[in-house]
């Protein structure tokens, strides 16, 4: 086990740097000038080629990439073109926000979509599984923007109840924390929540007709311990999938929900860099991005371990 | 009767009065050749604009009133929602829209601009030119704090204009008249010049990028780097106290502002600070600014398009004017390379368009008004010169002007961006008109980072759309001054007049070179005037002291601004 994990954090490296390879490419292609977004549109030309001579912009490509390249083997992404500080650092600050909203949005949306698989597959084909695939199609169909927006006009437009956007530290004030990070967790969460209730129900509906589910009911067990005890952790196996996959899309739905509720995170900084051009955030936000993947679905499959008694890795 | 001549507004040196661009009454008497006095008052009248004001050619006047100073509520926090986070505030460096915005609440300049748009003194105490007007000598107030708490003094004016200036378009249009500027005595400035400019202190005075005044000490420490927040420091009513990227910038009162002592009047004189705080959070989602500003999270919005006014209408929390037009559209042309070289291919596209659509297309109806002077109606310049080359819509006088130039079917490059939809409504419309005109065009759309990239280079563009920004005073429209804006318009003809501009200092004669500009402007047509866009003003109903008394064209100041609880 303990070999499997480090030969998969080892493969880490070759992606992080096809990754990197990838991005830097990609960033310096992309026509736009970091020294003329910066500047404004009436920079004069001889300002701009100071600041592109500041900025170490005036290099050739292929020497920009080899000193970026050997500093990135370091973890040292270099020095934000806008924000003035270590990429690093500017990463740092906006993980907080970010990572909460993700785990907030995802224990909602398991939250959601396991007891609602659940009753959905037991009550297969009645009223109540019809209205929960129905909610569940439309929190799937409706996109999690969108969705934000009409949470913003009933909730903090017409009830005022909520604030419409923005952000407060944990640390430094953990009420108006929650209260800004409410209406953008339902947002987020309602959306992955639609998916993964779907997939919950129909696993489970395969799960129900194993033999082992047969043999379990012919034993006598209670029903509920049938469903819960036997069939919903069987179930599991391909809902954990899921659940590493839609933490990635979660990631991506972070963009656009941390810009609907103006929430200072990962996402918005990713966005907002490429319209700025800043090229080093760009790169560094891409490859932490790829990192979170990787180690997300390694942990994926080390749950397998604990969820499916049959799965074994290497040797041991 | 008219409050706007009276001289103890005006400050008190008679220099003043000879820079200023005079009102609508010296041009009412321009044009009209001989108006009588009772003309004059008229035009000159300040009337209250109430709120919700409908546009229209009225509304489309300045209006300020003169505040009595001390009649605000102190306290409170104005939370103002920007379209997003300049990188850092250093104004001498940066031409963009959210530091001018900021910037002036913090800093100040030696000239300013008043309810009339005339040029008049802030940290300056006056000017005076030699009888050769080549020598111009700034006095400066004395026992004006910074917000470190040293004094302002000639050495840091000097220190603020030599690091401005070669950096700044405006530094660098008075750069070619300038021989040295020197220290007399701590109090005293003086430009020694080569040649007469008659538009200093226009030049020196706020708008974007103008000079603002910040301390040796902090300047010689930054060098040509851009300040950090250590170095945010002005004379201005309003102190910087902390900036996060992308969550905000904070702005206290700065308790030891030495203020004028004359009445305000748009962004000069008297200024007091009401507010403990301003905040300024960047929103870049339209949706998100008008949400935050109906549910009292935002009480002023740096933008808001028309499409978003129709849901604020009927809100009783929040107060929505209609100001003044503070830009016009454009589509510039490239006059050095490629097909648009053609000054006949040119006119042609100025034959084509119609500006009623592109109106309607970026604006909305009621949020625009045509007109074809390259100065805006509310200073004194406008003009109708030329007025029968403007929104020719005429397509066959166009097809005959392109067979005239032997136009092969080369489709015209026109570029633009989904960034500014205003800008980008009015090209798709500007490509219909052209293509019905026998034109091929060939709509290029990216981002603007790419888009200013294309345009830095003579052979990837032929057109596009953008829009010129409201100045008080042709000499500061870049596109006029220089021969490098976007289009790089540089006729012989055009900087004959552009030099009688800068260097004549009667009104009359100044005005003269405007209308030979303008007219120029319809021949040559290096780029086509389309509308003249409304302002619009979105603020929460608790803001006080805001709506008729600064300007907003050059971005509003929240000095003598309060807000009114409960």
């Amino acid at each position: 086990m303990i070999a499997f994990i480090v030969r998969r954090l080892l493969l880490l490296f070759p992606v992080l740097l096809i990754v990197g390879v990838i991005v830097f490419t990609l960033v310096h292609l992309t026509p736009g000038d970091p020294a003329s977004v910066m500047l404004g549109r009436d920079a004069t030309t001889e300002q701009k080629d100071a600041l592109r001579e500041q900025l170490g912009l005036d290099e050739p490509f292929h020497v920009q990439f080899v000193q970026w390249f050997g500093d990135a083997l370091r973890l040292d992404f270099g020095d934000s073109l806008f924000i003035g500080k270590p990429v690093t650092e500017a990463l740092l600050e906006r993980v907080q926000p970010t990572g909460l909203l993700t785990l907030y949005s995802l224990t909602l949306s398991i939250l959601i979509a396991i007891p609602a698989g659940v009753i959905a597959a037991v009550r297969a084909n009645s009223l109540p599984d019809r209205l929960l695939m129905v909610v569940s199609i439309g929190g799937a169909a409706i996109p999690s923007f969108f969705f934000g927006i009409l949470l913003i006009l009933l909730f903090a437009v017409v009830l005022g109840w909520l604030p419409s956007g923005g952000y407060a530290d944990i640390g430094d004030d953990p009420v108006q924390h929650l209260r800004y990070m409410l209406l953008p967790t339902i947002a987020l969460g309602f959306s992955a929540a639609g998916l993964l209730a779907r997939l919950v129900r129909s696993t489970m509906l395969d799960v129900f007709n194993e033999d082992y589910v047969r043999t379990a009911y012919a034993k006598g067990l209670l029903r509920r311990r049938v469903v819960l005890g036997h069939a919903l952790r069987n179930a599991m196996i391909p809902v954990l999938t899921v659940i590493g996959i839609s933490l990635a899309g979660m990631l991506g739905g972070a963009v656009v929900i941390e810009t609907v509720f103006n929430i200072p995170g990962m996402g918005r900084l990713l966005v907002q860099s490429v319209t700025r051009r800043d090229f080093p955030v760009v790169q560094g936000a891409v490859m932490t991005v790829a990192a979170i993947q990787v180690l997300v679905m390694l942990l994926v499959d080390v749950l397998y371990v604990y969820v499916d008694p049959r799965v074994r890795y290497g040797g041991d | 009767m008219s409050q706007r001549q009276r001289p103890d507004e005006r400050g008190t040196t008679p220099f003043t009065e000879f820079i200023r661009p005079p009102g609508v009454s010296r041009r009412a008497l321009v044009r009209a050749g001989v108006a009588g006095a009772a003309g004059i008052a008229a035009a000159g009248t300040l009337v209250p604009r109430g709120a919700g004001a409908k546009p229209g050619p009225a509304s489309a006047r300045p209006a300020l009133l003169r505040q009595e100073a001390g009649q605000g509520q102190p306290g409170g926090t104005l939370r103002v929602a920007t379209t997003g986070q300049p990188a850092g505030l250093d104004m001498h460096l940066v031409n963009q829209r959210t530091i001018t915005l900021i910037g002036w609440n913090m800093y100040e300049a030696l000239f300013t601009f008043d309810a009339d748009y005339a040029t008049v003194p802030m940290l300056a105490e006056g000017i005076t030119v030699g009888a050769d007007g080549l020598t111009a000598t700034i006095a400066l107030r004395q026992g004006v704090p910074f917000h470190n708490g040293a004094e302002m003094v000639a050495a840091d004016v000097i220190a603020s204009y030599n690091r401005w200036a070669p950096v700044s378009s405006l530094g660098l249009a008075i750069a070619p008249f300038l021989n040295e500027v020197v220290e007399v005595d701590p109090y005293t400035v003086e430009f020694r010049l080569k040649n007469p400019l008659a538009t200093l202190p226009s030049l020196l005075a706020r708008q974007a990028q103008g000079l603002s005044i910040h301390p040796k000490s902090v300047l010689d420490a930054a060098g040509v780097n851009p300040l950090t927040d250590e170095g945010y420091i002005g004379t201005g009513p309003y102190r910087f106290v902390e900036r996060q990227t992308d969550r905000f910038t904070r702005l206290g009162r700065f308790e030891e502002y030495a203020s004028l002592e004359t009445a305000p009047s748009g962004y000069a004189g008297a200024k007091a600070a009401y507010l403990d705080e301003i905040e300024f959070i960047p929103v870049p989602d339209e949706a998100a600014r008008v949400a935050g500003l109906q549910s009292g999270e935002y009480d002023y919005l740096e933008e808001i398009i028309p499409d978003q006014i129709e849901v604020l209408q009927d809100n009783p929390d929040v107060t929505i004017e209609i100001l003044p037009p503070r830009s016009y559209g454009v589509v510039i042309m490239n006059t050095v390379a490629g097909l648009m070289s053609n000054v006949t291919i040119r006119q042609a596209v100025q034959a084509a368009i119609a500006v009623e659509p592109t109106g309607q297309a970026s604006h909305g109806e009621g949020y625009f008004e045509p007109g074809p002077g390259i100065m805006m109606p509310q200073t004194a310049w406008n003009s109708d010169v030329s007025a029968e080359l403007y929104n020719q819509n005429n397509p066959e006088k166009a097809r005959q002007l392109l067979e005239t130039a032997g136009y092969d079917g080369t489709p015209v490059r026109l570029l633009a961006t989904q960034e500014d939809l205003g800008d980008y409504n009015a090209a798709v419309v500007v490509q219909q008109q052209l293509e019905a005109a026998g034109f091929a065009v060939e709509l290029e759309v990216s981002d603007e980072a790419t888009l200013e990239e294309n345009i830095e280079d003579d052979e990837r563009w032929d057109m596009t759309t953008n829009a010129y920004v409201f100045r008080p005073d042709p000499v500061l429209i870049a596109a006029f001054a220089s021969c490098a804006a976007d289009g790089q318009w540089c006729s012989p003809e055009k900087v004959a007049a552009v030099e009688r501009l800068q260097t004549e200092s009667d009104f009359e004669a100044r005005y003269a070179a405007l209308e030979e500009l303008q007219r120029l402007w319809y021949e040559q047509a290096p780029a086509v005037k389309l509308v003249n866009n409304y302002g619009v003003a979105a603020l929460s109903s608790r803001v006080q002291g805001l709506l008729g008394q600064t300007h907003f064209e050059i971005e509003p100041e929240f000095a003598n601004c309060w807000i009114e609880e409960g």
